[in-house]
């Protein structure tokens, strides 16, 4: 009795397991079709892909009382991935860039896409841990001090630009402000 | 193309490790061909990451000739040394198939082609989506492309507080072995570099499944291969190429090799062992928890033995190797800056006292984590009923030793929770269930020890439960 027990309990778990294969197959036929930027952009927003979720109860919960009130909230991470990744096939690879706009997404993930173009949010020594202070360890440049930056060898600044960012050439040959 | 080269870069890391293997385990006949090839993946893991950090320690950036080089010497050596064993990797491994009914060898195809459905589902999955994980791009991402540019002698990297974030002190063993592949498909690839998915699901089924046939039949192997492998949680972070499953796979190498070299005195699994245990050193800092307690634990074991001959044995392929290998990264690391959290130095017993308020909210959370079905369906409470039924069977002898390689690790880890200077609730968000994959193949190791012991499945009596072989 015991053993069949066993056996059974062990069998829903393993067929379970199969069960729970089906959210990789739906989002492999919803990823196929689309473009690389795309493709990132969605399977890094925690409200589509289930594996972003993976492991985060409270990020589920909050998800799931969001998605009750109806109020669906762009994703930081998605947008900046997107982002991020696009700049990438732009940015001269000795580019030396300056985030004015300290987001963490766009942060962490620029310091990734860009390398080993450099991106900074202070022009000083900085220590950054995370989240809580980035924005403390971070500097705001006016957009007149801009030559400042240019003089310190930064060759791009990355501004906030209405719902996203986008990136100014300090070169002679890009946009000066 | 791109992924052409990736594909020949990861067949340079498994070559390595099937040297590696050959040379160190004389008798690669007593391991299942389906376990070699898996622990040769991590063996490949452990030389190519070595060779490429004493590389880019030298002032050299990543580059295929340090691969090239490896797999020349290790294939050379095992060709000059062990030619009459290269022939074993092609000859099928020793018969497993369990007497009984037909019906088992039914549900033997069955399990086989569901672990097949499993790594085939979630590998065309990952392929097709680029690396996007959070802590992958900002911690272990950013290290293997930053060391494609710069190598460890000149960059300003591990020094500079403003990457603080992406914890400067984690070891780079996964980082790596990421270069590697990006050196093969020529640029850092968000795409190419994910063929290390299916590599690793295929290493975790096999390995697991081979480790654990050394003593329990095939149709026991294969149901607890199974159900390892059908656990979302590992999946999803094993897709996501996170460094915590790469630990849980050398944690499992070590915890078993160990553990069969104790019982059988099997002196393959041994050295083994011994590479594994480095793998775990080399792979995150919380495998430093892991090693102490694998450590305390032979050590008890062999000092109840009091066999001189195995205490060197020991001393040498578990203290020596892994401290020899991994001393260099050592070196490197105690110059480090500690800028994220610092719990070496937390651990005062006064901050302890002064957090134990903490541990009702812990238990809490962490019973959350455990209990969620979308990540473990119900393993968790699962093996708890299954510990607590067969007590007397593992309370007491070898499997002892099993239990508390698996739990105790998951017992320093709540400590670490009780001083951590963040809110718990916020840690356990972000870390609970990846570190419960640190020991999580152990513990599936463990229940399959355990059911096998008290011969909790139909099929088990006809079994001898110690070799695995039938009684008959």
């Amino acid at each position: 009795m015991l053993r069949s027990a066993t056996f059974l309990a062990i069998g829903l778990l393993v067929v379970w397991g199969l069960v729970a294969l089906v959210p990789y197959a739906a989002m492999y036929s919803t990823l196929r079709p689309l473009s690389r930027a795309e493709r990132g952009e969605l399977a890094s927003d925690e409200a589509q892909s289930f594996l972003v979720r993976a492991g985060r109860v409270d990020l589920r919960r909050r998800l799931a009382l969001r998605s009750q009130r109806g109020t669906a909230l762009p994703s930081p991470p998605a947008n900046a991935w997107r982002w991020g990744y696009e700049e990438s096939l732009r940015l001269p690879a000795d580019a030396k860039i300056y985030l004015n706009d300290p987001r963490a997404a766009v942060y962490f993930y620029g310091t990734f896409f860009w390398l080993p173009a450099r991106l900074d949010v202070n022009p000083e020594p900085v220590t950054i841990t995370g989240h809580a202070n980035l924005k403390r360890g971070a500097r705001r440049v006016p957009e007149s001090d801009f030559a400042e930056l240019e003089r310190r060898g930064y060759s791009h600044v990355v501004t906030r630009a209405h719902e996203s960012f986008e990136i100014v050439d300090l070169s002679p040959a890009g946009e000066v402000p | 193309m791109t992924r052409v080269g990736a594909l020949l870069a990861l067949l340079a890391l498994w070559a390595c490790g099937a040297a590696l293997l050959t040379l160190i385990a004389p008798a690669p006949d007593r391991l299942p061909r389906s376990a070699r090839a898996g622990l040769a993946f991590g063996l490949g893991l452990l030389v190519i990451s070595q060779s490429l950090f004493a590389a880019s320690w030298l002032g050299a950036t990543p580059a295929w000739w340090v691969g090239a080089l490896d797999v020349a010497a290790l294939g050379g050596l095992a060709l000059a040394l062990r030619r009459d064993r290269l022939a074993d990797w092609l000859r099928p491994a020793r018969a497993q198939a369990t007497p009984g009914p037909g019906w088992l060898r039914w549900l033997d195809r069955g399990l086989l082609a569901g672990l097949v459905l499993v790594v085939a589902t979630v590998s065309l999955y990952a392929l097709t989506e680029p690396l996007v994980e959070w802590d992958v791009l900002a911690i272990w991402a950013t290290k293997a492309k930053l060391l494609l540019f710069e190598p460890i002698a000149t960059t300003g990297y591990f020094q500079d507080l403003s990457k603080g974030y992406s914890h400067l002190d984690y070891p780079l063993l996964w980082p790596l072995s990421l270069s590697w592949i990006w050196v093969g498909a020529g640029s850092p690839d968000l795409w190419a570099v994910k063929v290390l998915v299916p590599a690793m699901l295929a290493a975790y089924a096999a390995s697991f499944y081979g480790l654990l046939s050394q003593r329990a039949d095939r149709s026991t192997s294969l149901l607890f291969t199974s159900l390892l492998l059908g656990l979302p949680m590992l999946l999803s972070q094993i897709a996501r190429m996170q460094a915590d499953p790469v630990l849980g796979y050398f944690v499992m190498g070590a915890g078993a090799a160990t553990w069969l070299w104790l019982v059988d005195d099997r002196r393959d699994c041994l050295r083994l062992a011994g590479l594994f245990v480095t793998g775990v050193l080399l792979t995150k800092n919380e495998g430093l928890a892991f090693y102490a307690v694998l450590l305390v634990a032979t050590a008890a074991v062999l000092l109840r033995e009091g066999s001189r001959q195995r205490w060197q044995a020991g001393a040498l392929w578990l203290g020596a190797l892994p401290a020899a290998v991994s001393s260099p990264w050592f070196v490197l690391r105690a110059g480090i800056p500690r800028v994220s959290e610092n719990y070496t130095g937390r651990l005062d017993p006064q901050i302890f006292l002064e957090n134990l308020h903490r541990i009702p909210e812990i238990l809490a959370g962490v019973g959350a984590y455990l209990l969620d079905s979308r990540d473990w369906l119900l393993f968790w409470p699962a093996l708890a009923a299954l510990l607590v039924l067969a007590v007397r069977h593992w309370i007491r002898g070898p499997l002892l030793f099993l239990f508390v390689l698996a739990e105790a690790p998951l017992l320093i880890y709540g400590v670490i929770f009780v001083i951590t200077p963040w809110r718990p609730a916020d840690l356990l968000e972000f870390s609970a269930s990846r570190l419960l994959l640190h020991t999580l193949p152990l513990q599936v190791f463990l229940a399959a020890e355990v059911v096998r012991s008290a011969r909790l499945l139909p099929w088990l009596d006809r079994v001898d439960t110690r070799s695995g072989q039938s009684s008959a």
